[in-house]
């Protein structure tokens, strides 16, 4: 602190570089190893426990010899999603879930032992008995041939005439930069939360969209909220909330169903009307399990009750699984920048649409796409051949990076998060929406932009990664209140109080979000294909069978007039 | 507390949660091969360092109490 830190650049060339090691960093690398490729892995943490792949428990498949029938898939999803899924990603879901599955079986990360019981909850490590993800993710990995390069945090990607070329980060151990050459770059890094006393996904902190923004990738989906609830004491804990073989196993599920489990923002409707505490908040129309298919439905995979008051907002700052994060440019999980891929979580491939279709998408998604990102980058790479960026670029790259540990002066980066979580955390801001709520919080996040990222400070290289985390969330909150604005209308996990019915005419649609040319957050809309917008001609009241508070009277006074 | 570590004669130094800790809240004193809690306050308390402790030093107790986050250090 106080000096001027030069950290030493060291350079790397690869082939593909694959940024976060979850579930969608590990089948992209595994498969750009595959197709020929010198693949290198870069992790904030330690690969297979970083991100939210640790406490994944569900994974979606599509298997035919059980019946499952395509087309009652997309109209299941169709409904829950409320008409904004993205089909070919969906049918991506579909086509390849079953074979990622049969991999991970393979590789024994998950087992086909039945259904667990709680009766017979033992301690984790015995249970688990060798099917740990969390430690098999990196051990299939380094047998592939893959090069892991953990605790060091991607901070930008390298750009030259308008294709990315590799990406820099810092090491949080040594005083060392590192820059990564690399033909093609994948970013599997997640989506994120502002570190809200809830789930255990502080780790996760919007870096990959933030660096995708940076060099003019689209950023989409930001206007739909994950709604998840959790108890007050040690809310993830697994210990505490003695369900270690929950969130230690992966189970298979079945799809989504027109009439089946979805989880939407509705509690909130009942504190808002009564005010807190929530009571019942399970669903209570869920299927029971099927004895022949193996693949689990609902409550036989449900959590016991949480410890403690249930609470709300749970991962304040997530939107829906899949479907925020980089705007694919085609079908191959491109964004649309030559040379840079996304998958996963930080892809908003829209597999779910506004609302969670049912469990298991969210890991069999980033399974999938993981797959084809890998490949479609090891194409890419095969043929690409740029130049690296200038000694220039990285000394510069490497100069802002270290800027909050070479500062003599500045706010606390814990502080900065707070401060974004007391802004965007009460329920009237993101989930019961309305415009002068959206606006005001918006000042707060504009101010805190302009005047208080860039003077955050570090004392070491923990806080280091700390600053970087607060200025990519505090982005996100910029996209995430400037997307809710735009969307004038309520759909899946988005509410506004101020239009709170479904409006099939304008918003069929998704909000894309770019940087301008003046360095601007521009927003615009991109209309649904026809063919995926669904029955139009149903009935408002059947085509959307959630309700919304005031939605019907709204409706007809607009009919009225 | 957040995190504790209760049983510290346990810790062998092997490093596992500082790899482990999703929020970066350990280091290791290489000297006196012990494990240190450097950063409490950004514990999250998830148990994972727990569950991977091959000795069982490390324990997350109920609740999170750690010193006040203020706009400076």
């Amino acid at each position: 602190m106080g000096s001027n830190n030069h950290s030493p650049i060291t350079e790397l060339t690869v082939d593909v570089l694959v940024i976060g090691g979850g579930m969608a960093g590990f089948f992209a690398a595994i498969r750009a190893v595959e197709k020929g490729q010198k693949v290198v892995m870069v992790d904030k943490g330690t690969v297979g426990r970083s991100g939210f792949t640790p406490w994944a428990n569900t994974f979606c498949i599509f298997d035919k010899s059980q019946g499952d029938s395509a087309d009652d898939w997309i109209k299941g999803v169709q409904a829950k999603g409320e008409y904004l899924v993205n089909l070919d990603y969906f049918s991506m879901l579909i086509e390849d879930s079953l074979p990622r599955y049969s991999q991970l079986l393979q590789w024994g990360i998950v087992d086909t032992r039945p259904e667990w019981d709680r009766e017979s909850a033992i301690p984790s490590r015995k249970y688990l008995a060798g099917h740990d993800r969390r430690l098999l993710l990196p051990k299939v990995l380094k047998k592939a041939g893959v090069t892991m390069i953990q605790r060091v945090m991607v901070t930008e990607l390298l750009q030259n005439d308008g294709c990315v070329l590799g990406a820099m980060g810092f090491h949080m151990d040594k005083n060392e930069m590192i820059a990564f050459h690399a033909k093609a770059t994948v970013i599997c890094a997640g989506a994120g939360g502002y570190k809200a006393p809830g789930f255990p996904i502080h780790g996760s902190t919007f870096d990959g969209d933030a660096m995708a923004y940076r060099v003019g990738a689209s950023i989409s989906g930001k206007d739909f909220m994950d709604f998840h609830f959790t108890g007050d004491i040690n809310p993830w804990d697994v210990f505490a909330m003695q369900e270690e073989v929950f969130v230690n196993r992966i189970y298979p599920t079945k799809g989504p169903t027109v009439n089946g489990l979805g989880i939407g923002i509705d509690p909130i409707f009942k504190i808002q009307a009564e005010g807190p505490p929530l009571k019942e908040f399970m669903p209570e129309d869920l299927a029971p399990p099927d004895p022949v298919d193996h693949r689990s439905q609902g409550k036989s995979l449900m959590p016991k009750m949480p410890n403690g008051n249930i609470v709300m907002g749970a991962a304040t700052g997530l939107g829906v699984h899949k479907s925020e994060g980089i705007w694919p440019a085609n079908k191959e999980c491109f964004s649309g920048i030559p040379g840079l891929f996304a998958a996963g979580d930080a892809l908003a491939s829209m597999i779910c649409g506004a609302s969670y279709p049912t469990t298991g998408m969210g890991l069999a998604g980033s399974a999938v796409q993981g797959y084809r990102a890998g490949e479609a980058a090891a194409e890419f790479a095969a043929r690409a051949g740029k130049e690296p960026v200038s000694q220039a670029t990285l000394n510069r790259i490497s100069h802002d990076t270290m800027a909050p540990l070479n500062a003599d002066r500045g706010f606390n980066p814990r502080w900065v998060n707070q401060l974004l979580l007391n802004t965007m955390q009460p329920y009237y801001i993101l989930l019961i929406m309305e415009k002068r709520r959206l606006e005001s919080a918006l000042i707060q996040i504009e101010f805190i932009q302009e005047h208080i990222v860039p003077r955050i400070l570090a004392q070491d290289r923990h806080e280091l990664r700390l600053a970087h985390e607060a200025k990519n969330l505090v982005l996100n909150a910029e996209m995430k209140l400037r997307a809710c604005l735009f969307r004038e209308e309520s759909r899946g996990n988005h509410y506004r109080e101020d239009f709170p019915a479904r409006d099939d005419r304008e918003w069929l649609a998704w909000v894309i979000i770019n940087r301008d040319s003046d360095g601007k957050m521009e927003l615009r809309k991109q209309a649904i294909p026809i063919e995926w917008q669904g029955d139009l001609t149903q009935p408002y009241e059947s085509r959307y069978q959630r309700r919304f508070p005031n939605e019907l009277e709204f409706l007809r006074t607009k009919a009225g007039n | 507390m957040a995190v504790e570590l209760k049983q510290i004669e346990n810790c062998i130094g092997c490093g596992s949660c500082v790899l482990t800790c999703p929020c970066d809240v350990f280091r290791l004193d290489e000297k006196a091969k012990k494990t240190v809690i450097a950063y409490p306050e950004d514990c999250q308390v998830c148990s994972m360092c727990t569950i991977y402790c091959p000795t069982g030093a490390i324990f997350v107790t109920h609740g999170k109490i750690t010193k006040p986050i203020t706009a400076y250090m």
